[in-house]
């Protein structure tokens, strides 16, 4: 069962009607409608009802007098973060302190490359170190045997060098 | 109000204090959730005092602050995503029968425990009509808005806040029947064959 629609051109008259706020001719030619129309009829009872059931709802409490202190308090505390002293000298200051920040910045990262770059052979380098083969000198050039590329390299200047 | 506009905060404190409650209403009308509507409030206030001096007083200050009411609560509505109120369980037999001996009969209910019952079946039902519906009948109806300060809060034209209301009232009223017409159906089916209680069924009427 759905609700009836009421005539559109009374559907606000009939809220007027509802509410009390129709003057005393236009309540008559409303009640004189009502008395002919179902559907206005009925969704004027639907209305009235409609009153009745929602007045069961509560009524949004009233905050109380400390609501206005707690307003008042709130906007004192973001007026108080909005006020920060900004004066002629504030951006220059800030630029030097940004400034400042990255030199220091600089200046950590120069001497940890300083530090890092002139330490002792790690245990790793070492190890490589050991593996590289030592040129015998002693021995001809007949006997040797390129270990790497680099030998080759080295034997092919020494060979230049002992023709010279 | 000018002492306000020049920043004198006491005067300030005076406007909230004045207007305080129907903000309070406004906020409560369109959320319906209590824990929120004391914080947006104070949202609301903040920044009508943030933007007093703009305020050019060519309309009246409390439909000047009710607007921006209602643009905070939409505000707050779209950026926290708030869910509406859903209901897990249907209204029982008993329970409809209960609020239409209230509503039928007019009478008032028999005590705080059957008054917090009927208020909750009323938000199930308010559940199923639209969001504006439910606005401008819980403005009007339960917190006392006038229809000219609904219009003008707003933004709409009186006649069409009187149809839109007188319309809402109807769907209200669709949504009351079909439960009704449930909860009947579920008693009758329920004597003929000791069916269990409609508050167990979801979705009833729906």
């Amino acid at each position: 069962m759905s609700a009836k629609e009421a005539c559109p051109e009374y559907e606000a008259r009939l809220e007027d009607f509802l509410s009390g706020k129709l003057s005393g001719t236009e309540k008559r030619e409303v009640v004189a409608h009502l008395r002919g129309c179902v559907s206005c009829k009925k969704a004027i009872e639907d209305a009235e009802a409609s009153s009745r059931l929602l007045r069961l709802m509560d009524v949004s409490p009233d905050p109380g007098p400390a609501f206005s202190r707690m307003v008042m308090v709130r906007i004192r505390s973001e007026q108080e973060g909005s006020r920060q002293p900004r004066g002629f000298w504030q951006p220059f200051v800030s630029l030097a302190w940004r400034f400042a920040a990255t030199a220091a910045l600089g200046l950590v990262a120069m001497v940890t490359y300083d530090v890092t770059s002139h330490q002792a052979p790690t245990p790793s380098n070492a190890i490589v170190a050991q593996q590289t083969p030592i040129r015998d000198l002693f021995t001809t050039d007949a006997d040797r045997v390129p270990a790497n590329p680099d030998d080759v390299i080295v034997m092919v200047a020494e060979t230049k060098h002992g023709n010279h | 109000m000018r002492q306000a506009q020049g920043g004198h905060e006491p005067a300030f404190e005076e406007l909230v204090r004045r207007h305080q409650q129907r903000v309070f209403a406004l906020v409560g009308g369109i959320l319906r959730r209590r824990e929120d509507v004391e914080d947006v409030a104070q949202q609301v206030f903040l920044k009508a005092f943030v933007s007093l001096k703009r305020f050019d007083q060519r309309a009246a200050f409390s439909t000047w602050l009710y607007k921006i009411t209602v643009n905070e609560c939409w505000d707050y509505l779209r950026k926290k995503k708030v869910r509406p109120l859903v209901y897990e369980s249907d209204l029982s037999e008993e329970q409809v029968s209960r609020l239409d001996g209230i509503v039928s009969q007019d009478r008032p209910p028999a005590g705080p425990s059957e008054q917090a019952e009927a208020r909750e079946m009323i938000e199930r039902m308010l559940e199923k009509v639209p969001e504006q519906d439910r606005q401008l009948l819980l403005l009007k109806e339960v917190e006392g808005f006038s229809v000219e300060e609904l219009a003008a809060i707003l933004d709409l034209n009186v006649n069409t806040v009187k149809v839109r209301l007188f319309r809402a009232r109807g769907r209200i009223m669709d949504a009351y029947r079909k439960r009704l017409g449930a909860a009947t159906a579920a008693a009758q089916a329920g004597g003929a064959g000791n069916s269990p209680g409609a508050g167990e069924r979801k979705g009833l009427g729906s």
